[in-house]
């Protein structure tokens, strides 16, 4: 019957590369989509619109730059506003392509070659956005350096009780790791794109930047030894880094922010907000470049599971959250739920109830996993859900705590959402442009999927060719 | 295939041990009821607990494997499967702690407990816990009564249709296991001292079952790998996935232990720091500092190594080790309620754990007669059985 054929599709039989493709067609349809292909129409677009919102972006932090963190909506009460939810949020979205590059490789899940460098690139770009906010709230940017615990004649010396500050080194730590597992895996892909590339001046960039790859067994084996090590350090960065995140709020005392479940519960949250970013981004850029025959149904349909799995968790957290500011007793707890689910910020709430929780549950239907479109605006409901989830934590929680004397309202100024969209923008702009640039699939990994060639010879084998 | 009779009576053999030692627990606690009741029902607790925690663990390990189904899990299935059929057992030894409920628990004396444990009245209160605990037992055996019910009938007539049957119960199983779960922890565990809360606890308790059940069980597997259908697929590659399962909970364990920890400390609010100062009492600190050292340091570094994992000689070692050491943790979880003063250990503690125990595991090994140690019928125990096709080298 049927049954059985869908049990067996579950499992290995339904191949990660679609009938028909050879090392050859591999590597050619890869770098080709950089170096010959025709930039499709789709691509200009979106470098239009992200080159747009990088001029607001740059607008809106020059303002800044003159007039100071007055011109955002924060005040006291809410002195954390959109800078902090958008620090978060990007971080967050960060997470899924260290988990696809780092665990899933140690798990063997082999269907993780046809994403990782798409999903790593977009690690890198999402930390550099998050990065640029706690700098911007600064509100002496150019000050930053005085985080870092470093001698100097005034005898500043970070809090180091503050998990801020554990923060500086958890996100640099992060931005610094994730580049150099992005880079190292690119190097062999690299070596690929000099031998093909035709244009003289192509040639000498990537040959520059591939640092002498020659493919040698020697070369591999060095290779593999890094990459494997960068794997095991990137590992613990998965749940690290959000966990810190995380205690920014937890290790104080406001109700909403101190609550033990937090840790476990941003982790999940930043898994289940990264997979949406990477569905929004990786189901354009196939159809764009005609991807079908590596990024398979199969693969949308695996990232789709795990976000369902991590959203769970996430509304685990809610329940959790919900139950135990009544359990606890405490006024300033229960009050807390309450004002969420009925103070002035309630439609924010529910909408994320809404975003997260709710309408995700369409994903437990197979046919949903496998209609893109539908997928695609999940992934984006998702993506805005998580973002919602960020600014009910952040700003409800401040904007009336145990005094109703001090309590305050929070709007964003245009300034706020200026900065919160130019740097969406900051980062379709970089990840189109890596997507023109580099091979956006790594060619040799995914040359590994493919059975041993059976003697047809056609083309390349592994390494520098 | 039909289990070998020289099997049946190797089960026989240890299930009278257990009996025996079942026998002996109970003697011991009824002189330990006449002598100190209030005593008796602390100890009978911790065992209780105790043992429950593996049953649910072993009922979340088998939904995850319907879920996941890797040769590793196959390799457990059968003893998981055993093991939460014990819940029902477990809902009658539940009996004696509602006997003891008036001792137990403070927030049955409403004139007993401070204003902010008053304010739960509506949650803590007598029918409500017990209305829930039922619900709780109803739920589990009921999910543990189809996941064995199905799975056995798949071992007569190897339907496909079953396979899937057991799946689409277990993604929703295991959302009902770790709420359900939660909530008892916080009914039966964390309202021992009722003015304190932490919103970790419920997944941690989650984690502490999976880790115990994943313990036990490796013991089993060390134990039985030598019987038939078990024999025919072991190799060092399962216990080295198991060995890398059990590395996870560990970790698990201590990150949110430590999360629990930190937050706690930092906030340093009277309700909720009040549970670790009575944990970190001379006596009890001692205790915490084992704790931190053989609960994570040590089984940690030895899960690194991969010869550690590889070798059921030493994995069922360390298993054990992590399985003495959930003893412990669970002791420094719950007693402390009980004896703020500082470390007390009682010797009904170790009576209260062989009456359960013995009955537990009497109960346990009954469970698994009279069905293969393998689900060899399900369509994807082929799959994974033979060596993979469709992977690459490596």
């Amino acid at each position: 019957m049927h049954e059985e054929e869908r049990l067996v599709n579950v499992h290995p039989p339904e191949p990660l590369i679609r009938e028909g493709n050879t090392y050859g067609s591999v590597t050619r349809k890869i770098s080709g989509a950089v170096l010959t292909r025709r930039t499709p129409r789709g691509w200009y677009i979106a470098i239009a619109a992200g080159f747009l919102l990088v001029m607001v972006l740059l607008a809106a932090v020059s303002y800044l730059f003159v007039r100071g963190v007055g011109i955002w909506g924060i005040n006291i009460p809410v002195g954390w506003g959109f800078a902090i939810v958008n620090f978060v949020w990007w971080i967050g979205i960060g997470h899924a392509g260290t988990l696809i590059s780092a665990i899933l490789l140690l798990l063997h899940q082999h269907w993780r070659n046809a994403i990782n460098r798409f999903a790593e690139a977009m690690t890198l770009f999402a930390v550099s956005c998050a990065g640029m906010f706690p700098i911007l709230h600064l509100g002496r940017p150019w000050l930053f350096y005085w985080l870092f615990p470093f001698p100097d004649p005034m005898s500043i010396w970070p809090q180091f009780r503050s998990p801020l500050i554990w923060d500086v080194f958890a996100v640099s730590t992060y931005a610094t790791i994730s580049f150099l597992f992005w880079y190292v895996g690119l190097v062999p892909d690299l070596a690929t794109m000099r031998d093909r590339a035709v244009h003289l001046w192509v040639k000498r960039f990537y040959g520059v930047i591939a640092l002498g790859w020659r493919g040698s067994a020697r070369h591999w084996h060095r290779y593999e030894t890094a990459y494997l090590l960068l794997a095991g350090l990137a590992t613990p960065l998965v749940v690290s880094v959000h966990s810190v995140v995380s205690f920014d709020f937890a290790v104080g005392i406001i109700p909403g922010w101190h609550s033990t479940i937090f840790p476990p519960y941003f982790v999940a949250g930043a898994i289940y907000s990264g997979f949406a970013m990477v569905l929004t981004l990786v189901i354009p850029v196939r159809a764009m470049y005609g991807l079908q025959d590596f990024i398979t149904a199969r693969h949308m349909d695996y990232m789709a599971r795990v976000m369902l799995a991590t959203g769970l968790i996430v509304a685990y957290g809610y329940v959790m959250e919900a139950f135990f500011s009544w359990y606890s007793g405490s006024p300033y707890e229960r009050y807390m739920m309450v004002n969420r689910s009925f103070g002035p910020y309630a439609p924010v709430y529910w909408m994320l109830i809404l975003c997260n929780i709710v309408l995700p549950q369409l994903l437990w239907i197979r046919k949903v996993r496998l209609n893109m479109p539908a997928l695609f605006v999940l992934a984006i409901i998702v993506n805005v859900g998580m973002w919602l989830e960020r600014f009910v934590i952040v700003i409800t929680s401040l904007h009336r705590d145990f005094l109703p004397s001090s309590w305050g309202m929070y709007y964003p100024t245009i300034w706020d959402w200026a900065t919160f969209t130019g740097s969406i923008g900051l980062f379709i702009a970089l990840m189109f442009l890596f997507v023109r640039l580099l091979p956006m699939i790594s060619m040799f990994e995914l040359r590994q999927l493919l059975p041993w060639p059976s003697g047809n010879g056609n083309g390349q084998k592994g390494g520098g060719a | 295939m039909a289990p070998s009779d020289d099997f049946s009576r190797r089960l026989d053999g240890i299930q009278r041990y257990a009996l025996l030692a079942a026998a002996g627990g109970v003697v011991l606690c009824m002189a330990g009821l006449v002598a100190s009741p209030e005593r008796f029902f602390e100890s009978y607790l911790l065992a209780f607990l105790f043992f429950t925690n593996i049953s649910l663990g072993c009922l979340g390990l088998v939904m995850l494997h319907h879920m996941t189904s890797g040769k590793w899990s196959y390799s457990i299935q059968r003893f998981a499967e055993a093991g939460m059929r014990t819940l029902p057992l477990m809902a009658l030894l539940f009996v004696p702690v509602v006997i003891g409920m008036s001792d137990l628990y403070p927030w049955m004396h409403a004139d007993r407990i401070g204003e902010t444990a008053g304010r739960k009245v509506l949650y803590l209160n007598q029918p409500f816990f017990l209305g829930r605990a039922v619900f709780y037992f109803a739920v589990w055996t009921a999910m543990a009564f189809l996941l064995t019910r199905w799975s056995r009938a798949q071992d007569g007539d190897g339907s496909p249709a079953r396979t899937s049957a057991l799946r689409k119960l277990s993604a929703p199983g295991l959302i009902v296991y770790v709420l359900t779960a939660t909530f008892a922890a916080v009914d039966w565990a964390m309202s021992l001292e009722p003015g304190w809360y932490s919103s970790i606890y419920g997944m941690l308790f989650v984690v502490n079952q999976c880790l115990g059940a994943l313990c036990v069980l490796i013991l089993l597997l060390r134990c039985f790998a030598s019987e038939k259908p078990v024999a025919d697929i072991i190799s060092p590659a399962i216990y080295h996935d198991l060995g890398n399962m059990l590395l996870t909970f560990v970790i698990l364990w201590a990150y949110m232990s430590f999360s629990q920890l930190l937050i706690t400390w930092a906030g340093n609010l009277p309700e909720e720091i009040t549970w670790y100062v009575r944990r970190l009492d001379p006596g009890w600190r001692m205790v915490a500092l084992t704790l931190i050292i053989l609960h994570f340091f040590v089984p940690f570094m030895l899960l690194l190594l991969r010869r550690s994992k590889r070798s059921p000689e030493i994995l069922w070692k360390i298993a054990a080790g992590i399985l003495v050491m959930r003893l412990v943790d669970l002791t420094w979880n719950i007693e402390p309620a009980f004896h703020a003063q500082g470390l007390a250990v009682h010797w009904l503690d170790p009576a209260a754990l062989l009456a359960v125990g013995g009955l537990w595991a009497a109960f346990g090994i009954r469970m698994l007669k009279g069905a293969p140690l393998l689900a060899l019928r399900d369509p994807r125990f082929r799959i994974v059985a033979e060596p993979a096709s469709g992977t690459p080298h490596g």
